[in-house]
């Protein structure tokens, strides 16, 4: 598979202004180097804490952010080396989805002007008729009708915002869409909704999602490569089946498995692996590995040096001085944890 | 295990300028002494709702119908002078947002004198003392500097701790815990629920934990409380609810839960959304969305009954659910 | 545009309801509101129905009754040229609302400009356009207002420019704070990854939804604007005879207070109604348009 979207050595730093009269300049070190390749007609999972900068990378992808340093390719494109007006026209190929469905959308807006703004933007579709027939379909592919047409944002429920804010980053027919945590302000119900609906909407219109969330659950249904990020790094990418088998090098990625709330009574986060501390400031990343600090396993390199990003086995990278160890050992706890996944109700 | 708080018929109804709201309707719950209880629901189902009545904090525009028996008192007939004994000493509460609940202007000891002073709790040693013990005891790294620390300077991890703490003070027999993680990241989330079984199991603390994700209640419930749309559906052993729920809500909410892959199952959808409270449905609220629903379900409202030892359900298609 | 989508849907009888609408909702439940509402409706209705209300023309003098009491004859009494006050007090309410509404027009036109532009770009226009707000915010309005119909001269018109000059501070300022919390709101970056442009973002997407605040602000404004241009007036800067301002008649008839004290009242209490009327609207819009929901 050729790639849709490669980064290289990508940097965001935002000023954080500090001391008398802003006298300091200290700055918050979100994305901090990261390599990341999304391959055509994949979903890249990208995990991690709050503060972690996955929705600040996300940003720099689609150039909503410009970044400190580093290289963005959207489909060979160099993004960074295009102006204004260039950098809007292939705005139609991409699309977002944000996690908080309410202020995703103007509240001064119909649902129909909504819709119609991407269109008329970028051209799509001259005639009147012919672009509200585009809209109803669109409307009607995310499981909405034509009665919601002139219906304002806030009369729709939570699960419906989300549904407009899709058709909305779809509707120019998009190659690459950033879900930005698209389910985690929902219930449950609808959340396995609107899951259902981007899988549905990936296969039929070919798409490229990059699936930002904190929630590793969500994320090993529906992604086919999952990356790991930690204090603005990348600690870990896997591919779906080798984290099926427990094959997790990197300990965070392990820990972030092992606390999340199970999904089934027995399979209950045992008091030894809870992850103790919590994550340092990215103002001032700790020195070396940056999971140092919190990590079983830290030896004395892991304060020295920052491991690198490596291949430790075909697709599968980590950055960490101990990956086989993390495996060997963590692997028991891991794999009785992912059993959670497997008692699905007939 | 005796019933520490027992909820019998309670109605809430809201007096909204398009109507009334009929936001629970009839429900009956009962809470045993030293257990966790889930309250689970999705947004708008009502479970909020109940837990500020039985602190009876509604607002205004609240009519409450029906009773709230804690320790055998009827809690919605007590004075108010009686209640604000019971508040923060006998039943503690911790919200999702700690930031909001505390007082952004005065440290965290000043916070936590209050509730010595309000209460008047017995003190061993000085009550800052007092305070970095109860700071230590919720795990609180660096106890002494952090009970001079204003809420703002603490993490969102931090916080939940000191609510805990705050509450500890008064050592309450109760614990109502209005989604207490939910804004916390996974690795803090387990932190704190840990924490909660460790109330439990050292202090013996009943707590009323009320949530809508599947996930803390798979971590630290004893017995779980379905709710839909102002109605308790089914109340079960946690385990039940996760391997043998009854109710048709109950199975598709376990069914939407994303487990599997997506190359292997599609998630349940259960069709439609939750009806507007203004103009429920008659009878089960939820045979709009139900595939097994009849006539009957339109009709009245089904009781709540044992159909398994310690497992309720209210459905009138119970047993038709289980084989389909 | 809209109006063809409802047409096609409106069998099934359904109707949308844009946050305006529920903003008016929320304004019907204020009584007082509703009553400033009146007096608003009152005054503009006798603004443009005044040659039919009264029962002289305001510059008609009856030199034989002059300083009358008020009677059945000259209902508020008359002035020292026996001119109807009755008749000048109604005509004075067309000064009045065209002080509000030119002076609103000017100051909000340049002051919500600015401020859009100031809080959306940011950086040095930021800063050029706030210091300038804050030197004007440094005199008090009346002062720097006298100041500048000193140097145009006096007159209505320049009054009301004077006015205007001082009062788009407020819009810039409020425009500025709302434009910046609205800026972070999601909807903005969706804009932007659809591809709009800044212009387009700033008129489509965030003055939509500033409007509200600055609608609340010109109903404030409308009645300090004429409060202003009538001491003015008053001061003699601003309407000149034979103008039948409510300020130039109070001004004129602090001569007589003593001999005609109905001469000030009725001018006065216009003032006051007015001032009230607007008022009334405003706190009810600014509590209306508060939350985003009803109920």
């Amino acid at each position: 598979m050729s790639s849709l979207i490669e980064t290289q050595n990508l940097k965001k730093y935002f000023p954080v202004k500090s001391g008398l009269f802003g006298s300091q300049n200290l700055f918050v070190h979100a994305v901090d180097g990261v390599d990341l390749e999304i391959k055509k007609g994949e979903t890249f999972g990208l995990a991690g804490e709050s503060g972690c900068g996955k929705s600040t990378l996300g940003r720099l992808l689609l150039r909503l952010l410009e970044p400190t340093q580093g290289e963005i390719y959207f489909d060979g494109i160099d993004l960074l080396s295009l102006d204004k007006k260039q950098l809007r026209t292939l705005r139609r190929r991409m699309g977002i989805v944000f996690q908080d469905p309410k202020s995703s959308l103007n509240p001064r807006m119909t649902i129909y002007d909504i819709l119609k703004r991407p269109l008329d933007i970028h051209k799509l579709v001259k005639d009147e008729n012919e672009k509200r027939e585009r809209i109803i379909d669109m409307l009607e592919a995310v499981g909405l009708t034509e009665e919601h047409l002139i219906r304002y944002p806030h009369e729709l429920s939570g699960g419906q915002q989300q549904r407009v804010s899709i058709a909305r980053a779809i509707i120019t027919h998009p190659d690459f869409v950033l879900l930005d945590e698209p389910t985690s302000a929902l219930d449950i119900s609808v959340q396995a909704q609107i899951l259902n609906l981007l899988v549905r909407l990936q296969l039929e219109l070919g798409l490229t999602y990059l699936f930002i969330s904190h929630d590793i659950s969500v994320l090993q249904y529906i992604s086919d490569r999952i990356g790991i990020m930690y204090l603005g790094k990348i600690a870990e990418i896997f591919n779906i089946k080798d984290f099926r088998r427990g094959e997790i090098y990197h300990p965070y990625t392990a820990y972030l498995l092992l606390s999340t709330p199970a999904l089934h009574p027995e399979k209950r986060t045992s008091e030894q692996v809870v992850l103790h501390g919590e994550v340092p400031s990215p103002i001032n990343p700790p020195s070396g590995c940056r999971f140092h600090l919190r990590c079983p396993f830290a030896g004395n390199e892991c304060k020295k040096s920052e491991p690198e990003l490596v291949e430790v086995k075909k697709n599968h990278y980590v950055a960490c001085y101990h990956p086989e160890q993390t495996k060997e050992e963590l692997r028991p706890l891991v794999k009785e944890k992912l059993k959670m996944y497997e008692s699905v109700l007939p | 295990m005796g019933v520490i708080l027992k909820i019998e018929d309670l109605y809430v109804d809201f007096k909204t300028e398009r109507g009334l709201v009929k936001a629970i309707d009839g429900v009956t719950l009962e809470v045993k002494e030293g257990e966790v209880l889930a309250l689970i629901g999705e947004t708008g189902c009502g479970k909020s709702t109940i837990s500020k009545a039985i602190m009876r904090l509604l607002p205004k525009n609240a009519t409450v119908r029906g009773k709230i028996i804690y320790k055998g008192k009827n809690l919605l007939e007590l004075p108010e002078s009686e209640m604000r004994k019971i508040r923060g000493k006998e039943i503690g509460m911790i919200f999702q947002d700690p930031l909001t609940s505390l007082n952004p202007v005065f440290t965290v000891s000043n916070q936590m004198e209050e509730m010595f002073k309000i209460h008047k709790l017995p003190t061993r040693k000085s009550i800052f003392e007092e305070i970095v013990n109860l700071l230590k005891i919720v795990r609180i790294p660096d106890a002494e500097s952090r009970a001079k620390s204003y809420p703002f300077e603490l993490s969102g991890g931090m916080r939940q701790r000191v609510m805990v703490a705050m509450m500890l003070s008064s050592n309450p027999s109760l614990l109502i815990a209005d989604e207490p993680t939910t804004a916390l990241d996974v690795t803090i989330q387990a932190q704190i629920m840990n924490l909660m079984l460790e109330l439990k199991r050292n202090f013996n603390t009943t707590i009323l934990l009320i949530t809508h994700n599947p996930g803390v209640v798979a971590e630290i419930a004893d017995r779980v409380a379905v709710m839909y749309a102002g109605q308790i559906v089914e109340v079960a052993p946690v385990k039940e609810v996760f391997d043998n729920p009854l109710h048709p809500y109950t199975r598709s909410l376990m069914r939407a839960l994303p487990k599997g892959h997506k190359t292997e199952r599609e998630l349940e959808n259960i069709l439609g959304r939750v009806p507007n409270l203004l103009t429920p449905p008659p009878g089960c609220r939820f045979h709009p969305r139900c595939p097994f629903a009849d006539e009957r379900c339109t009709g009245g409202k089904p009781e709540i009954k044992e159909v398994e030892p310690g497992h309720f359900v209210a459905c009138y298609k119970v047993g038709g659910t289980r084989n389909e | 545009m809209i109006g063809m989508v409802e047409s096609n849907v409106n069998m099934k009888k359904v109707r949308s309801e844009s946050t305006w609408y529920l903003t008016w909702l929320r304004f019907k439940r204020n009584k007082l509101a509703l009553v400033g509402l009146g007096i608003i409706i009152v005054i503009v209705l006798i603004a443009i129905f005044a040659p039919v209300l009264t029962p002289y023309s305001p510059d008609e003098q009856h030199l034989k009754d002059r300083l009358q009491p008020p009677s059945s004859k000259y209902l508020f009494g008359t002035d020292e040229f026996g001119r109807d006050l009755f008749s000048r007090v109604l005509y004075g309410s067309r000064t009045a609302l065209l002080v509000g509404i030119v002076v609103v027009a000017i100051s909000a036109t340049i002051g919500v400009t600015l401020g859009l532009i100031s809080g959306y770009f940011g950086g040095w226009v930021d800063e050029i356009i706030m210091r300038t707000v804050d030197i004007v915010w440094s005199f008090p309005a009346l002062i720097l207002a006298l100041a500048i119909v000193v140097i145009l001269g006096p007159g209505l018109i320049n009054a009301m420019i004077a006015i205007a000059l001082v009062g788009w501070a407020s819009y810039a300022r409020v425009v500025r704070a709302e434009t910046l919390s609205v800026k972070e709101e999601l909807f903005v970056e969706a804009a932007r990854s659809i591809g709009e442009s800044d212009l387009r973002i700033l008129v489509s997407y965030i003055f939509p939804n500033v409007l509200s605040s600055i609608l609340v602000l010109i109903t404030y404004n409308i009645p300090s604007a004429i409060i202003t241009a009538s001491s003015l007036s008053f001061l003699g800067l601003g309407a000149q005879p034979p103008s039948p301002d409510w300020g130039l008649t109070i001004a004129t008839a602090r001569r007589y207070l003593t001999l005609a004290p109905w001469y000030s009242i009725f001018p006065g209490v216009a003032i006051m109604l007015t001032v009230l009327g607007f008022n009334f609207v405003g706190d009810g819009l600014r509590d209306a348009v508060q939350p985003e929901r009803v109920g």
